[in-house]
């Protein structure tokens, strides 16, 4: 059976698409954004998170790969390039100071999961999102929950960068009902725009489709005047297919999390996008792109 | 992508608070009776006028029987007690004339007189009365009269015990209402004619001399003729207001306002007496005989009505039909009714200040549920008490609405919009639940659809005299835990509590614990149910309710008196504190001792003896490492199913002096705070000094992880239909309930509940940061109320203690 490591599930998520959700973050992602928030869903291997706020000073970690606890810092420093040496810290960490980032599931436990609050899916016109991380980088995992959550008649959902071959993306076309897709510039050739928009333009040729777009508005990277007008045309072009599309501002939060892992976030010191600067670039938007309904939103961090 | 949140936020500020001017008003000159860290606001005065005019009657009655010594005092009590009518007041009536005074009840318990003095709320120049009301009621009270009835041995249990709250008996009854179909039917002058027609039948009996029957007769003769005088009592407080209407209005200089005074005089004219006519008429009703049984006859709350049922009648005449009143006019009486049961309260003991912060009283309004065809019973006034609970915000009377499948929509959205306000009611309780629950105790299922809740979360039927006897008593059912572990003794005192017990590390296997805890559960319940199954026998004996007999169908029938009619299903409830506490030791203890053998009894019984003194490490591996309830784990599911089913069957072991049994109901409302100094440290991580989880059966701070899906699941788990009603508490920040998508996905999390059996439901929504900007800015959030375990209080004022407390509580989706 397939299985995946999952950083996270939330079982009443209502912001990862129509309804309410069973949002599910995969671990691994092709990309590296460098303002992203969720950086434990970067690598596609385990990772350690480190939370020296809860460590009790008990030694554990450090006597499990025989150091000393009189000299060693506690909780032990993790390198999560070798994060494999540092499992026998995390098995003996009491507390939560040392924790894993992501647990395994099939496809079947989800699909088990799931079905024990069916009643609200349907009641909501909600359903399963796979988010992440990248969700079409774990094709077969992907590929199999949402044919079967789709054939056991929940909507399904996914969360993607589109950053792919066309061929990858054609053959999930049958298997989900919505594609949330991240617009963030039109000329970076590490995040590979140019291949997001032409498979923007090839989804929205796809009857029936229906597309969400989501804008990162990020200083410093992508809220230049300019680049969003034309960021905004470029979506216009993809017609009826999108049927919203949202400003999502900067937030510096993901820092914690940037933290845990032993890493520095350079956008740490970025302050919170203000609300004027959001809603100018949303009225711009609206106008560009009417009638869609382009909405503004916080992005928010979880756990 | 994670979670957005749209830009509508919902602020405390923001409020419009009452639908008029004239609500606007009232609230802004509202007296608050509320206590906060223990004590009352400045001003707030206990005055002893009602209980020297009740002493004067009772000097002058000692020749009678009780029941009529009670129903003479009552009259003489509301002929002689001085009235007001406050400005801008339509709704009228105060338990004093100066609305900052608290009433006391020395009959019933003099311990809180003597507080009352020695906290300084007696007046100087009402010293002398007081202490000779003292004096008076030394040795007559219910209290005193059953611990004359104990062992030595069981005195000191009983007041030095931590097993349970031993003061409940003390306070008598805690609730009183009429069963208002039955009264607004027949209005009082009809029913002293049913009364009088019984009466006359005794007389007639008498007269042909039955002697087999005598004694029966005659204690027929004094209820009725008790019941007669009671509700003359009424009537001739009815009068003394309407005459007070009538003169202000002659003095009044105002036009408007001596109008207002003339329409209110003829309103009062008439009010009790028959059928009510209009809306305002039947809100004056429902709030004199409020007052007069809850406040003036007797210290109570005042709960079990379906208030939009018993209004709805003349909403419907006003509103739709005749059209004589606006929506709007309608709400504006429905908030002065709250502004006035909002301004009531009691004169509680320093424990209980301090246990039951931030409240006056507790009385709740049912809502909602079906009529007794089975059919929804919402209607356009359910609508509008929600309308108005929103608009003018108080924290009493609480509210529950009681949900079934096929609600009227806009019944549900309304309360799901109260919810999301931030007023932390309406709780929600099951109907379905409610049904059945009351079904298995032998209700037929007509009258057990008609039912309401009584107190926080029990629920009865209205036409019934339960409330006047309501009988509860607070079990620390986590104590029990703690004594079987500890060889029956207690950790905080030291002292045996319960029977011995042989060392806990010889116990050998998990079942040999619980067996243990439930030889311990045994003994407390059983020792609290004796006392308290003493004071009911007191009770009856001396403190029958004339008043609210006059108000019931059956002690008509009977010509037995309301505390004492007993041919129905009881309504004893246990509330089983810490409950949750027990289920989480005994999953750590069943999986670190009997499976995966890490750790030894040994090691718990010194943790708990030394309070994890030292084992730190062993502590955060039993917090962090054992799964607790609440995350849909079927190993922690499964002990909880257990430990309530064995808790259940204990408490039907025992029985009220008629053989009807007592239930158990979990529930903990702020006593969960009073656990800390009562219980030790627990396998579950529990510090000595830290109270048990709050709430009947929600997870312990902090201890579910999965969400409030994994939480309704876990709960699904425990068989509701075996008790009187568990508790379960949930914080949702408010955005999740933001817009149209909000409110329908509320709807879902209620059909999901309702898919589990469960029976209540209370939801916070406040977003912790707001809490804790009104923690540093109080000023800013006058209004912020938040509910705990089944009741309301206004967030900035209550301690910090418990405001961190409740902070640390998992807040979902946070």
């Amino acid at each position: 059976m397939e299985k995946c490591l999952i950083t996270r599930i939330v079982r009443d998520s209502i912001l990862d698409g129509p309804g309410c959700r069973y949002t599910i973050f995969v671990k691994g992602c092709h990309l590296r954004c460098e303002w992203c928030h969720n950086p434990e869903t970067q690598s596609l291997k385990q990772e350690i998170l480190r939370y020296p706020k809860f460590c009790i000073k008990c030694g554990n970690c450090v006597k499990a790969i025989g150091g000393n606890p009189e000299k060693d810092v506690m909780p032990i420093i993790i390198d999560n390039t070798k994060a494999e040496m540092y499992y026998s810290c995390v098995d003996n960490c009491p507390t939560n100071a040392l924790e894993y980032a992501g647990k395994e599931f099939s496809v079947s436990q989800l699909l088990d999961d799931m079905q024990k609050y069916r009643t609200v899916y349907n009641r909501t016109k909600g359903g399963l999102t796979i988010s992440g991380g990248e969700p079409l980088l774990h094709e077969n995992f992907s590929y199999n929950l949402f044919a079967k959550a789709k054939s056991a008649g929940f909507h399904t959902a996914v969360d993607t960068t589109a950053a792919f071959e066309w061929e990858l993306l054609e053959k999930f076309l049958p298997v989900i009902d919505l594609w949330m897709i991240d617009i963030k510039h039109l000329y970076d050739s590490k995040l590979k725009s140019v291949l997001v928009l032409e498979n923007l333009l090839k989804l929205s040729s796809i009857k029936d489709i229906n597309i969400w777009i989501r804008v990162p508005l990020i200083p410093g990277y992508n809220d230049l005047d300019n680049l969003l007008k034309e960021m905004a045309e470029v979506i216009k072009k993809a017609g009826k297919a999108i049927k919203q599309v949202s400003i999502l501002p900067f937030h510096p939060l993901g820092d914690a999390k940037y933290n845990a892992l032993c890493r520095n976030y350079q956008f740490a010191k970025h302050d919170e996008l203000n609300t004027e600067i959001l809603n100018k670039t949303r009225n711009k938007f609206a106008e560009i792109l009417k009638p869609v309904e382009v909405i503004t939103g916080i992005r928010m961090i979880h756990g | 992508m994670e979670e957005i949140i749209t830009e509508e936020k919902i602020d405390a500020q923001q409020y419009e608070i009452g639908v008029t001017q004239r609500t606007k008003q009232l609230k802004k000159d509202l007296i608050t009776k509320a206590c906060y860290v223990g004590k009352y606001a400045d001003g707030i005065f206990v005055d002893v006028i009602r209980a020297k005019l009740y002493m004067e009657s009772y000097k002058a009655t000692e020749a009678d029987a009780p029941v009529m010594k009670r129903a003479k005092a009552l009259k003489y009590v509301l002929g002689n007690l001085p009235i007001s009518i406050l400005n801008n007041e339509i709704i009228v009536g105060n338990p004093h004339a100066d609305p900052h005074a608290l009433p006391i009840f020395p009959e019933i318990n003099t311990g809180l007189l003597t507080e009352a003095i020695d906290d300084g709320y007696v007046r100087k120049e009402d010293l002398d009365d007081a202490n000779k009301l003292l004096e008076y009621w030394d040795g007559k009270t219910i209290a005193s009269k059953v611990a004359e009835n104990m062992s030595d041995w069981i005195k000191d249990v009983v007041n030095t015990s931590s097993s349970f709250i031993s003061t409940t008996w003390k306070d008598g009854i805690q609730h009183c209402v009429p069963n208002w179909d039955y009264l607004f039917e027949n209005g009082t002058t009809e029913l002293k004619k049913k009364i009088q027609t019984k009466l006359d039948e005794v007389f007639n009996e008498i007269d042909r001399g039955n002697s087999t029957k005598l004694s029966e007769l005659i204690e027929k003769r004094y209820q009725y003729q008790a019941m007669i005088i009671s509700l003359e009592a009424v009537e001739l407080f009815t009068g003394r207001y309407e005459k007070l209407a009538i003169e202000m209005a002659e003095k009044e200089s105002d036009s408007k306002r001596a109008q207002e005074l003339c329409d209110m005089a003829t309103m009062l004219s008439k009010v009790l007496k028959e059928r009510p006519s209009s809306l305002y008429e039947a809100c004056q009703s429902f709030f004199f005989l409020h007052l007069i049984l809850n406040c003036i006859d007797s210290a109570a709350f005042g709960s079990l009505v379906r208030i939009d049922q018993i209004f709805w009648t003349t909403y419907k005449k006003n509103v739709i039909d005749e059209k004589t009143i606006t929506q709007k006019d309608a709400q504006e009486i429905i908030e002065t009714l709250i502004l006035k049961i909002q301004v009531l309260g009691g004169f509680f003991s320093r424990k209980r200040r301090l246990h039951f912060e931030g409240n006056g009283a507790l009385p709740i309004w049912s809502i909602g549920g079906v009529k007794p065809d089975g059919t929804d019973a919402c209607n356009e006034m359910t609508d509008t008490i929600l309308m108005a609970a929103r608009s003018i915000r108080c924290n009493q009377p609480t509210i529950s609405i009681m949900y079934h499948k096929n609600m009227r929509d806009s019944s549900l959205t309304e309360a799901i919009k109260t919810i999301r306000d931030g007023l932390g009611y309406p709780s929600i309780t099951n109907t379905d639940w409610m049904i059945r629950s009351l079904q298995r105790q032998g209700i037929a299922k007509e009258i057990a659809r008609n039912s309401g809740v009584v107190g926080c979360v029990s629920v009865c039927p209205v036409d019934s005299c339960n409330t006047t006897k309501r009988l509860a008593l607070t079990i620390i059912a986590v104590k029990a835990l703690e004594l079987a572990l500890n060889e029956g003794k207690c950790l905080v005192s030291g002292k045996l509590m319960g029977p011995e017990e042989i060392k806990a590390d010889k116990f050998t296997t998990y079942e040999e614990v619980v067996a243990a805890f439930e030889k311990q559960l045994k003994f407390s319940i059983r020792t609290a149910v004796n006392v308290r199954n003493l004071s009911r026998h007191y009770e009856k004996t001396y403190r029958p309710n004339p008043l609210a007999s006059a108000l019931h169908r059956s002690p008509l029938i009977t010509g037995i008196d309301a505390v004492s009619y007993e041919d129905e299903p009881n309504n004893y409830w246990l509330n089983m504190v810490g409950m949750i506490n027990i289920v989480n030791s005994l999953a750590v203890i069943k999986k670190l001792v009997f499976e995966d053998k890490k750790y030894s009894m040994e090691n718990f019984i010194t943790a708990m003896r030394t309070n994890w003194e030292g084992l730190e490490v062993m502590r955060q591996e039993v917090i962090n490492k054992v799964s607790k309830f609440g995350n849909d784990d079927p190993y922690t599911n499964e002990i909880a199913e257990e430990v309530f089913r064995i808790s259940s069957k204990v408490a039907e072991g025992t029985y009220d002096i008629n053989g009807g049994y007592w239930s158990i109901l979990a529930q903990s409302v702020s006593i969960y705070q009073a656990t800390a100094a009562m219980t030790g440290a627990m396998p579950d991580g529990k510090l000595s000094g830290k109270p048990v989880a709050d709430g009947g059966i929600s997870p312990d701070h902090g201890t579910d992880n999965n969400g409030i899906f994994s939480v309704l699941n876990s709960a699904g788990k425990i068989d509701h239909d075996i008790t009187k009603g568990l508790l379960l508490n949930q914080w949702i920040s408010p955005e999740m309930l933001a817009g149209e998508e909000g409110i329908e996905w509320m709807k879902s999390i209620l059909e999901l509940w309702h898919e589990n059996n469960l029976s209540q439901l209370q939801v916070n929504v406040v977003d912790p940061e707001v809490l804790r900007d009104a923690q540093k800015y109080p000023e800013k959030y006058p209004h912020l109320t938040i509910r705990i375990s089944g009741y309301t209080a206004n967030w900035v004022k209550l301690t910090p203690e418990l405001q961190e407390m409740i902070l640390e509580r998992t807040c979902q989706n946070k």
